[in-house]
């Protein structure tokens, strides 16, 4: 299963624990050097679909400091899926780089 | 402002899934704008898309298509009342008719009369009223069955030898009118479909007078419209169908009500368009409403089955 760019950084932001949706949005953002600025409605979308593949598991809503949160962990099918995305992307990137590197000697 | 906004942008969800998670949508939407109204413009755009998007994968199409038929059943309660609220004012305020007066060669009924039918129709179409905007639900199931009953009996004994009560639309009998003959028909049809359809869900006090108000309001514009009747309700419900046709594939409640405001439409425009040769035809009604009014049956049910299948 390939997963999107956006989704990838997602589960990524879950691997070193549950998260509430704001904070998925900045450690994202932060995982991919700036360059994944999710917006909360794909946020939520990708959440949504992640929750209803079974790859995250959505707690429950609780409030803080006034503020409704819930936070959101990776499940075992989760990291599988994100090792497995991992691994795929690194296959893809050897492929180029084993060849420029033959081609530029 | 920005909270507003947002919350305003979770409207494009599904009702049932906003309840569930707009709290935690508009909560994460504020941390996210961070007070920047560039921010808040984005996120209150991507609250939109996401909104539509979880409609378009929405399978909650039951619920949504009984308030359709809610919103219905409200909008067709009340102009049901204000028909009859215009028969009864006829002779209660009656306009200068002379009756009497000899048209291409027979007497016109008298119009304004207010006999046991019209009385009939409007205990009817007030238990409707009633029985929607209290949720009595046997009430207004009961008043609108009764209520096809004297319509019917009105469309389909009377109407055909001249008689028919809603001749006070138009005394003289002018095409351009509504509703005309048996028109209010098919209108009563879809009045006590909706009706059974909509939950049962009790409203604000407040609405009984608001219905008795806007009905009384119709009747009276009705009046103004004099020979015409209702005839002016065909323009807000035409520009009532065009969102609610082109927007049914994403709310299915918009899809309900586009099917009913088309179907009851079907008796004016058959009439109009099988009108005598030598008749008026406008070239434009001619050409769009028979294709519009198919698209304004065919979309919603397709949308509706659509929903149903996934």
């Amino acid at each position: 299963m390939e997963i999107r760019r956006s989704t990838y950084f997602v589960l990524a932001a879950l691997l070193d624990g549950p998260l509430h949706g704001y904070a998925i949005i900045g450690r994202a953002a932060e995982l991919s050097g700036g360059e994944v600025r999710l917006s909360t409605g794909t946020l939520f979308g990708a959440l949504d679909r992640l929750v209803e593949s079974g790859l995250v598991q959505a707690g429950e809503e609780e409030k803080v400091e006034g503020r409704v949160r819930r936070a959101y962990t990776l499940t075992q099918d989760g990291h599988s899926a994100l090792a497995a995305e991992a691994s795929r992307m690194r296959r893809a990137a050897l492929v180029v780089e084993t060849r420029a590197a033959r081609a530029a000697t | 402002m920005t909270q507003w906004l947002l919350a305003l942008a979770c409207r494009a969800f599904p009702r049932d899934y906003r309840a569930r998670r707009s709290g935690e949508l508009v909560d994460t939407a504020l941390l996210a704008a961070n007070g920047s109204p560039w921010r808040t413009t984005r996120e209150a755009i991507s609250l939109v898309g996401a909104g539509l998007r979880q409609r378009l994968h929405a399978t909650e199409a039951d619920t949504s298509v009984q308030d359709g038929a809610a919103v219905l059943a409200g909008v067709f309660a009340v102009a049901n009342l204000a028909i009859a609220l215009f028969g009864i004012s006829l002779a209660v305020d009656a306009e200068p008719f002379d009756h009497s007066y000899p048209c291409c060669g027979f007497f016109l009924p008298n119009p304004n009369v207010v006999d046991w039918w019209w009385i009939a129709f409007a205990v009817a179409a007030a238990g409707i009223v009633l029985g929607l905007a209290l949720a009595i639900r046997p009430l207004a199931v009961c008043a609108a069955l009764a209520n096809v009953g004297i319509v019917g009996y009105d469309a389909l004994l009377l109407a055909p030898h001249g008689t028919g009560h809603m001749n006070a639309i138009s005394p003289w009998g002018w095409a351009d009118a509504y509703p005309l003959h048996q028109d209010w028909l098919a209108p009563a049809i879809v009045l006590a479909l909706a009706t059974a359809a909509a939950p049962s869900r009790r409203r604000s006090l407040l609405h009984v007078p608001l219905a008795l108000a806007a009905a009384a309001l119709l009747a009276v514009l009705a009046r103004e419209n004099w020979g015409h009747g209702f005839l002016f309700l065909l323009w807000p419900a035409g520009l009532l169908l065009v969102p609610a046709v082109t927007l049914g594939w994403l709310a299915p409640r918009l899809a309900a009500v586009a099917l009913g405001v088309s179907v009851s439409l079907v008796p004016p425009v058959v009439g109009y368009l099988t009108r005598p040769s030598g008749a008026y035809h406008s070239p434009v009604v001619t050409l769009a409403a028979a294709p519009g009014l198919a698209l304004g049956i065919v979309l919603p049910l397709a949308h509706l089955a659509r929903r149903r299948l996934t």
